[in-house]
């Protein structure tokens, strides 16, 4: 064997086996080939009949925007709509129980199977945007949009298709039937049109101001590089939670998703800390702060949905010093830990944005809105979590799996924010012009939070519940906290 | 090297798919798993494959508990469920290059290895052939290839001969003896017991989750047919020999069948001796005397209730 050929060799074993197989597979398939044709002859028609019936382009200022823009529509949609599909939906499928790919009994690792499929993806995404690039560069010779804003609008479309690859994927590898899978995919598909729509018009506004002459500017890198760093987290997160459920059920898989969400929250306050001192203003705080307080929201109907009893593979890791072992509690797997680290890590969050801008002296205090969000969201979403868990425990412990106590949460949830509202609609006000007079029947609603005048009351309404809620379910957690120890030697041994 | 499956549940909401099963058997075993459809049959084989987590209770291989180090018992099991493999876009080679691959096997090494399998189950004449354009019998052979490509100590199989026509049958009864014989354990499940008992060293009788019989094929039959059967070729006279056996003490049943008597004899084989000496102090010219095995068909027919969950 040569030289190269035993280097070639190395790289070829190097390659996650996940990326060679679904390159193969992408080869031989039918599907992304006649994707990128079909999309091809799309952008080609438009472009065509763009330039044919767009009458004298010597006279018109904005052609060459309004073609890009036409095509970016046509990019992003194909995008948004096959990309995530294809990689999410031939996941799903090797999870089922009908597939006989069984590659989840190889010993290949989670975190492999997740970055293949996601690298796949990414690639194919990258052939679509690399054959629509000409396309699209070509308008910049129809006048009306400059190259950097061109590239610069193809990397943010890119971004969100990177984004909802990594959503298709997590909801991919969620441990649930067909049904609640394609219900969160119907879902999604919703939020991507929102997206599209947000970017399309976002694209409207950039190509008009024009990119090139603000690239040398802080006031362009500012907001790309916030933007950057969240899709960065968000990605990450997705990844993590995605890894987390292809991991056995009985390994320490919350650990890692905890840590890294952790890590990501101290980074973002810090950064968020340092631009607040610099620009005297409180609004990254309140960013940190906000999107802080939905994930940890969101993270309490996931920990409510954990096991409650202790494995052996987790409690063997379980450290014997006892300042150790309480940090571990917070991060190992487990409802309570994952209920209690959520909690303090909302508390946290509002503690932080409160009292760290004070010596900053930045300019004007938070404003209440921002401020009722960072309280009002994780409050919430405990009372409903911790109440759908005590459901669960006295009413449907023979229905409902402990693993999905997030979905009679989120049931819950929709069940508060829209029937009080109904039904005091129905009963006593007859139309929907007074918002303001009908907010108290929002008390259960926590998307209802920018109603100025019921603040104080929601907040107090959610305070109470929170606190019954924590008291029924007391002995819940404090069941799961008390068994929370290494094993002795002995039973180490009989291990 | 052992196979042990502790005290097994696995529940489906109400439905109790494997309820509280213990069985083990050990390297170079081939173990038949039998029970009607819907026993649970498949669920334990998907537990030690596991694709599946038990409600309750453990499996353990060769001490690895699939419960609680499920990445380590993977290593020494391979799996061949009754599905098989349909792709359209990749071919046997490449499909098998890729769980190689998936096993951690590298560079040379995985080339031998995939070619020494290809060749183990006669798969190298259509190693470029894409899974969808096989037959049967192929893919059934596929689906072994893969689940032997890590070397694994354990081979679980769910239905393999299921649907194969008798050459492939045969083909795939001649792979299980040579696998056996390179001492590897091996659990099969399957609903033609004629061939199970041909090559199977001992079985396990599931019924409704539940465990109904388990042992070396002697000990089944010893378990379930207390009576031995006998069936005696003489010159001439079956009629008074007949009135003779049934006079005979330890013989439960007799009855002509064409050209021979049919005897059930309650006892070990001492009791057929002494039969068959009181027969010929009696002056019987007997030509043949033979045991007729009950067959595992007559075994699983005897526990089985044929009742449904």
């Amino acid at each position: 064997m040569t030289h190269r050929e035993g280097l070639l060799a190395r790289l070829d074993d190097r390659i996650n086996p996940i990326v060679v197989k679904e390159m193969r597979q992408a080869v031989n398939g039918k599907f992304v080939a006649w994707t990128l044709v079909l999309l091809l002859v799309f952008q080609l028609v438009a472009l065509g009949l763009f330039v044919i019936s767009g009458g004298d382009f010597s006279t018109r200022t904005t052609g060459g925007r309004d073609a890009f823009l036409i095509l970016q529509a046509i990019m992003l949609g194909a995008c948004l709509l096959f990309v995530p599909a294809y990689a999410g939906g031939r996941l799903a499928f090797e999870r089922s129980d009908a597939n006989v790919d069984l590659l989840f009994i190889t010993t290949i690792k989670p975190v492999a199977i997740v970055g293949g499929k996601v690298f796949c993806a990414l690639a194919i995404t990258t052939l679509i945007f690399s054959a629509c690039m000409p396309f699209m560069v070509f308008t910049y010779w129809l006048r009306g949009i400059d190259l950097p804003s061109i590239f610069v609008m193809m990397a943010i479309c890119f971004i969100e298709v990177a984004v909802a690859i990594n959503m298709a994927t997590l909801i991919a590898c969620l441990p649930s039937g067909r049904v609640i899978k394609i219900l969160l995919s119907i879902v999604l598909l919703f939020a991507f049109m929102v997206c599209f729509s947000i970017t399309v018009g976002m694209s409207y506004q950039l190509a008009s101001s024009g990119i090139g002459s603000k690239l040398h500017k802080w006031q362009f890198w500012e907001p790309a590089l916030t933007v950057l760093l969240i899709s960065g987290v968000v990605i990450g997160l997705l990844f993590s939670a995605s890894t987390a459920l292809l991991t056995p059920i009985s390994a320490n898989r919350a650990l890692p998703v905890r840590v890294f969400i952790t890590a990501t929250w101290i980074a973002g306050g810090a950064i968020s800390a340092v631009v607040c001192y610099a620009d005297h203003s409180r609004v990254p705080l309140e960013v940190w702060g906000l999107l802080s307080a939905i994930v940890f929201a969101a993270a309490l109907f996931v920990a409510v949905s954990e096991r409650e009893a202790l494995g052996s593979r987790v409690a063997l890791a379980i450290p014997r010093n006892p300042f150790r072992r309480l940090l571990a509690f917070f991060f190992f797997s487990g409802a309570a830990s994952g209920v209690t680290w959520a909690v303090a890590s909302s508390m946290l969050t509002y503690a932080v944005f409160e009292i760290l801008p004070r010596p900053f002296s930045v300019r004007s205090g938070a404003s209440n809105g921002v401020r009722v969000w960072i309280i009002g969201l994780p409050l919430y979403a405990f009372c409903y979590s911790m109440t759908a868990v005590w459901l669960r425990r006295k009413l449907f412990s023979r229905r409902i799996g402990q693993r999905h106590t997030w979905a009679l949460g989120l049931i819950l949830l929709c069940i508060g924010s829209i029937v009080p509202f109904l039904v005091g609609f129905l009963a006593f006000f007859g139309n929907w012009g007074k918002i303001e007079e009908i907010g108290a029947w929002f008390v259960f609603n926590p998307f209802a939070l920018g109603i100025d005048k019921f603040r104080t009351v929601y907040l107090t309404v959610a305070f109470i519940w929170a606190l019954l809620a924590a008291a029924m379910n007391a002995s819940w957690i404090g069941n799961q906290i008390e068994p929370f120890r290494a094993p002795d030697r002995v039973e180490t041994l009989s291990l | 090297m052992r196979i042990e499956v502790l005290n097994l549940k696995k529940y489906f909401g109400d439905t109790r798919a494997v309820d509280d099963i213990s069985f083990s058997f050990a390297a170079g075993e081939v173990v038949g798993f039998v029970g009607p459809n819907g026993a649970g049959k498949t669920t334990t084989m998907r537990v030690l494959a596991t694709l599946e987590e038990p409600t309750e209770g453990d499996a353990l291989v060769d001490g690895v508990s699939v419960v609680q180090e499920p990445e380590r018992a993977r290593r020494l099991v391979g799996y061949v469920p009754d599905a098989l493999p349909t792709h359209r876009d990749i071919s046997v080679h490449d499909y098998l290059d890729f769980f190689a691959r998936a096993y951690g096997i590298k560079g040379a090494k995985r080339r031998e290895v995939i070619e020494s399998i290809e060749e183990f189950t006669n798969l190298t004449g259509i190693r470029g052939k894409m899974l969808i354009a096989l037959s049967k019998g192929m893919k059934q052979r596929v689906s072994l290839a893969r689940a032997l490509l890590h070397d694994p100590p354990v081979l679980i199989m769910d239905e393999p001969a299921a649907g194969l026509d008798p050459r492939a049958r045969v083909e795939l009864r001649e792979l299980l003896r040579e696998l056996a014989g390179q001492g590897k354990a091996i659990l099969i499940s399957s609903h033609i017991l004629t061939e199970l008992a041909e090559i199977c060293s001992g079985a396990v009788i599931i019924e409704q989750g539940k465990l109904r019989m388990a042992g070396t094929m002697n000990q089944l039959f010893t378990q379930s047919v207390p009576r031995r059967r006998v069936l005696i070729r003489a010159a001439g006279g079956l009629d008074e020999m007949l009135r003779d056996l049934l006079q005979t003490p330890g013989v439960e049943e007799a009855h002509i069948a064409g050209n021979e008597i049919a005897v059930d004899i309650n006892g070990e084989e001492d009791a057929c001796a002494d039969v068959l000496t009181a027969l010929v102090s009696r002056g019987y010219r007997i030509i043949e005397f033979k045991h007729q095995r009950a067959g595992l068909e007559d075994i699983f027919m005897r526990v089985t209730t044929g009742e449904v969950q």
